[in-house]
């Protein structure tokens, strides 16, 4: 029993981890029908960041902060030089992110090298604490905690806010936000510089738990693409479920047969496009475009 | 009589479709304007060009003294013009509050044209929490009017509002907009004629992309030669 | 308009001159460069050739986005391989099973998918081919995991000679294979479904059978591709199946032009080219490429091919009549 629930605490930090990767991509596909296949490499970004600021000032924090706003301005340069251009010839855009994965892992190995960087946690987040006899590192408590923060924050922007509610009306109907007389196009930039913070955000959180290297963006991207098709493709709150569903399976199914948990996560995604290819959270079915 | 939208020779197309080759009209300042034809004759072409969402490749639109034609599809509605498109479109996910928040350009008049709206659909007032999704054709159908009406626009474009609505709603709709009428301009599509002509002052009949007529009540409502041409009525 | 017709003939016959000249300089060439290195070069070109030309008929012709192409070409690879060293088959007898291997994997793919939208099977490929690597990588025991799985027979007991012969022959049927079915009434479909898929549907084209179809066609091509490389470079790599080599077709057929044909072969030969020349000069050789083809999707997207046409558009424009003529003079002699 035990055993179980320290599983679904891992599980659930797991879960946040995955929810951080993945929420910008849904976020952004979800408005703007782009699938950013360099998400994952932004990601990288984020965690490489994060990881030299930290090293260079001592401060974790600062190094989280600022890895997410430099992926986030890398995010508002792919935007408009790489994204708008094509405007809504999604096939290239798709052609054109996952070209851009190769170019971003290849300044990554010039600037860092192709070896694996073992990232180090802060000092005051290496210890563990005690539940029920289990150990508990604290830097999963740190993980669980920034997500669910980054959870409630981005929930309550799109829910609260005036640009919450644009971007909720232009996931249902772009065309008309437009005949409203409100710049869609401003709002799509906008999107993509949150879900290219969100990934450096992530990224420079999961450093230190994933370790560094070049494909580490590749590897990612996998993940991301498996929760957002469980959780609901577009849909933020999809991301979560998504993210924690991938995370408790993987913790729980890890523990018991290690060997089978990515053959099982494969096949949650198979089954969930099969019996319901919208997702577990879906969109409401979009209007006349 | 002051020409409020003047609309010269446009042309659109879709994708490799030539659907407007010649659509001419004029919208008077104060009066309901409505365009007639059969489906398919480019009736919401036109208002998706006026609009900017299916921008002309070539002719003029003139609105309010100012060339449009050329301004993004965002730009236009701040001119002045409130759209109502042809199946309501309501933001679903968005209460009834957040579509009426989300339309308004103006934070200062919001809560001036509220009331002002909310007296005019009463029904919304209900919903006022909820979410668009819950709500009847008929009331979406009064959401999609009371988001143009949240600002004060010079130009009203509804299209086809009586489409898939049951009888006795649609009385109250011509009776709502005849209302709005009083205080509003209006550039109207519609299929129904006894409802045009209810609501109408001067009618314009597109047929195959092409503007090829254009009467008065009187006239369109007496002259059955073209209802047979271009009306099939 | 005689004299037109005349020009016309001559750049007719400089065509079919200059693709026997093409023939000529093909077979002669191992004997002019006369080094082992070069050849293999080339043999590596031709695989990769028949590769990025299965790729175009998905991309190029169809409009399918896979990201995962090199599922296919790996799953080729291993399974020849596996065969041949661990149970003595002949290579010939191991692409009956290549094929039908591909076929399930690309029927599978395609119809999990398939009724989600375009995205999805980007999506689809990419994590399916990423997840067939971590399991080659993970079993060791059959495939070699990550330190690769050796000693595959080589073709002709590695006469390269007779390799590079045997490979042109096989490009040049491949190629023959795709410029028929492109222009068979089935490639006619495919390509209304690339220009628009609901028109495709509403005309009465069941969509998804032909994109089924087309997936496990393309698919069967990169896995005899993915065969050839098992009986020529006789070491596999997990790599292989890595979305990189993907990448690498997405590359070639970008470069070269999609929806060409010829395209995929002249990306091939040039990136297979630089890559030899490249890499002795700088690691990071990818990152050059990642750039060129990142502004031939945004500013040229009919890739190097088509760029030589345009300056021949005068040519065509000829041909085009030529054809109408033709069409004409047809009609007219029926009625």
């Amino acid at each position: 029993m035990n055993t179980l629930l320290i599983l679904i605490i891992y599980g659930i930090s797991l879960g946040m981890l995955y929810f951080l990767l993945s929420s910008g991509l849904s976020l952004i596909f979800g408005l703007m029908k782009v699938l950013n296949f360099a998400h994952g490499s932004l990601f990288m970004w984020g965690a490489y960041i994060g990881y030299t600021v930290f090293k260079y000032t001592n401060s974790f924090i600062l190094g989280i902060l600022i890895a997410t706003i430099v992926v986030g301005i890398m995010g508002l340069l792919m935007e408009r030089f790489l994204i708008k251009p094509l405007g809504n010839n999604h096939m290239y855009q798709l052609l054109l992110t996952f070209g851009l994965i190769n170019v971003l892992n290849e300044i990554v190995k010039i600037i860092w090298g192709a070896k694996v960087i073992p990232a180090s946690k802060p000092q005051w987040l290496s210890d563990s604490v005690h539940i029920f006899g289990n150990v508990l590192p604290t830097y999963r408590i740190f993980i669980m905690i920034a997500g669910v923060m980054v959870l409630i924050m981005i929930s309550l922007i799109l829910s609260k806010t005036k640009l919450g509610m644009i971007i909720r009306a232009g996931i249902e109907r772009p065309n008309m936000v437009r005949a409203l007389g409100i710049d869609v196009s401003k709002i799509f930039t906008i999107v993509f510089i949150i879900g290219a913070m969100l990934a450096g955000l992530g990224g420079a959180i999961a450093g230190p738990f994933l370790s560094l290297y070049p494909e580490l963006g590749v590897d990612q991207i996998f993940y991301a693409l498996v929760i957002v098709v469980i959780g609901g493709l577009g849909s933020f709150i999809g991301s979560a479920v998504g993210g924690l569903v991938v995370g408790l399976t993987q913790s729980i199914v890890g523990y018991y047969y290690p060997a089978l948990s990515m053959l099982i996560t494969i096949l949650l995604m198979l089954v969930i496009l099969i019996v319901k290819p919208e997702g577990l959270v879906s969109l409401r079915r979009r209007g006349r475009e | 009589m002051k020409k409020l939208l003047e609309i010269r020779n446009i042309e659109t197309y879709i994708n490799q479709f030539h659907i407007l080759s010649g659509v001419n009209l004029e919208v008077i300042e104060g009066r309901a304007t409505v365009i007639l034809g059969r489906n398919g004759a480019g009736k919401t072409t036109t208002l998706n060009s006026i609009i900017g969402l299916r921008p002309a490749s070539s002719g003029k639109i003139i609105f309010n003294g100012e060339d449009i034609t050329d301004l993004k599809s965002f730009q236009i509605p701040n001119k002045g013009i409130g759209y109502i498109p042809e199946d309501r479109d309501i933001f679903t996910d968005l209460t009834i509050e957040e579509n009426l928040l989300i339309s308004s350009r103006n934070k200062k008049t919001f809560s001036e044209r509220k009331e002002l709206v909310l007296d005019l659909f009463p029904d919304l007032k209900k919903y006022w929490k909820y979410k668009g999704g819950v709500l009847s054709g008929g009331q979406q159908q009064m959401l999609s009017i009371a988001r143009a009406l949240i600002n004060d626009n010079k130009l009203i474009i509804i299209d086809e509002p009586s489409k898939g609505l049951a009888p006795l709603i649609i009385e109250d709709l011509i009776k709502k907009i005849n209302e709005i009428k009083k205080t509003n301009t209006i550039l109207m599509v519609e299929q129904n004629f006894d409802m045009a002509t209810r609501i109408g002052d001067d009618y314009y009949i597109i047929d195959e992309g092409k503007t090829v007529h254009q009467s008065t009540r009187d006239e369109i409502i007496n002259n059955e030669d073209i209802k047979k041409k271009y009306l099939g009525i | 308009m005689n004299s037109r017709l005349m020009f016309l003939k001559n750049n007719k016959n400089k065509k079919k001159i200059s693709i026997i000249l093409l023939f000529f300089a093909l077979i002669v060439f191992p004997f002019i460069v006369n080094s082992t290195y070069i050849l293999s070069l080339v043999i590596e070109m031709c695989i990769f050739a028949i590769f990025a030309l299965s790729y175009d008929l998905l991309l190029g012709f169809t409009g399918i986005v896979s990201f995962g192409h090199a599922l296919f070409f790996g799953l080729g690879a291993y399974t020849t391989g596996i065969l041949m060293k661990g149970y003595g088959w002949a290579f010939v007898p191991t692409l009956l099973p290549v094929i039908l291997i591909c076929v399930a994997f690309g029927v599978g793919i395609g119809a999990v998918t398939i009724r989600a939208k375009d995205t999805y099977f980007s999506m689809l490929t990419l994590a399916i081919g990423q997840f067939l690597w971590v399991i080659v990588v993970k079993s060791r025991v059959i495939t070699g995991g990550e330190d690769g799985y050796h000693g595959v027979k080589l073709l002709f007991d590695n006469n390269r000679l007779a390799i590079y012969y045997f490979m042109i022959v096989v490009l040049l049927l491949v190629y023959i294979f795709a410029k028929k079915l492109i222009n068979s009434p089935t490639g006619k479909v495919l390509q209304a479904i690339r220009e628009n898929e609901d028109r495709a549907g509403m005309i009465g084209y069941n969509v998804l059978t032909y994109k089924i179809l087309v997936i496990l066609i393309s698919g069967s091509i990169a896995g005899i591709a993915g065969s050839l490389y098992a009986v020529t470079a006789g070491s596999l790599t997990p790599a292989l199946i890595h979305s990189n080599t993907t990448m690498h077709a997405i590359l070639m057929t970008v470069i070269g032009g999609m929806g060409t044909l010829n395209g995929p072969i002249v990306g091939a030969f040039i990136v297979k080219t630089a890559e030899h020349v490249l890499s002795d000069i700088t690691q990071r050789w990818m990152i050059i490429f990642g750039i060129i083809y990142i502004i031939i999707v945004l500013y040229f997207p009919g890739g190097i091919t088509r760029l030589k046409i345009k300056s021949n558009k005068f040519f065509n424009k000829i041909l085009r009549n030529k054809k109408n003529i033709e069409c004409f003079e047809k009609s007219s002699e029926e009625a």
